[in-house]
């Protein structure tokens, strides 16, 4: 059973739907296919929005480039020739039950990363791994509670960056800073500032999201 | 035990440990993404694959893996 999270006006002015799992324990190994079915079920719904005709099941065929990104392809001879736009970017993500699939207009909005993780303390080896200097430092003055969701959205803007311009986790995360400059964060990338927009909340107050929008997708 | 069903033995134990997953629910041919991990508990586990096998794989090595058997044959191939 998939249920759609209720509208959080948060996600829908970006695109973004959110869908709880409630797998039997071992169903979750079903999740990340529940992934690529919520994929599909949301592009419909954004196509749907856009085009102005309904999008059939089946139309849609999801596949993923070599660097694991996903696209998604139009079967044109099903549409009977109509044009469809397929100027949609979509990043999909899922953690410990919840599912969330966000879309971009890549001409207006530029190529999407999105991420969702439930919040938990992240392995001290892999905090040291996927930090900088800068950030384990700036992140010391935080206490713990505090410490562990600000370590949890750092890697999830990692994350959805990495998903962003297209290499995944093919890129260390550690090529990625993040720096919080009052309610502003930003991002370098291989030590050049980049011009990403950056969205993130928290859902349920269980799970930290994020949302990255960058011009270039690398690959 | 050889040195092959020792890295193995403790590919399995890791996984376990890290994805709270019992023993018996993977075997070899289980695809990775039926080990329902998300992207923070796939790179928490290469952290540990390379910590204890004291050896790093190429990001490209780990996209190239599909299943439990592809992890273990990529440490013994670098071990």
């Amino acid at each position: 059973m998939f249920l759609k999270i209720p509208k959080h006006s948060e996600f829908a002015a970006r695109r973004t739907r959110l869908y709880s799992a409630v797998l039997k324990k071992e169903a979750k190994k079903e999740e990340t296919r529940w992934g690529r079915i919520v994929a599909e079920g949301a592009l419909k719904m954004m196509l749907e929005g856009v085009s102005g005709f309904a999008v059939r099941p089946g139309d849609i065929t999801i596949s993923s480039s070599f660097s694991g990104k996903p696209f998604f392809s139009f079967n044109t001879s099903s549409t009977s020739g109509r044009q469809v736009p397929e100027r949609f970017d979509f990043s999909v993500s899922h953690s410990d039950g919840v599912v969330g699939v966000s879309v971009s207009d890549r001409f207006a909005e530029g190529w999407v990363g999105f991420d969702i993780e439930r919040i938990r303390k992240i392995p001290n080896e892999a905090c040291e791994a996927l930090l900088t200097d800068k950030e384990k430092k700036y992140l010391k003055r935080f206490a713990f509670s505090e410490r562990m969701e600000s370590e949890m959205l750092f890697w999830c803007i990692k994350e959805s960056f990495l998903k962003a311009i297209g290499t995944g986790l093919r890129v260390h995360p550690k090529h990625v800073e993040i720096r919080q400059v009052g309610k502003k964060i930003l991002i370098s990338y291989r030590g050049e500032d980049q011009n990403a927009r950056i969205n993130w909340g928290k859902y349920n107050r269980s799970y930290i999201w994020s949302r990255v929008l960058i011009q270039s997708c690398l690959v | 035990m050889d040195q092959s069903d020792q890295i193995k033995d403790k590919v399995y134990k890791m996984i376990s440990k890290i994805l709270g997953m019992a023993r018996d629910s993977f075997e070899d041919e289980t695809p990775i993404e039926d080990l329902a991990a998300d992207s923070l508990e796939l790179f928490t586990l290469l952290i540990a694959f390379e910590k204890e096998f004291n050896r790093q794989a190429s990001y490209e090595d780990l996209l190239e893996l599909h299943t439990v058997g592809d992890i273990i044959k990529l440490i013994q191939r670098k071990t």
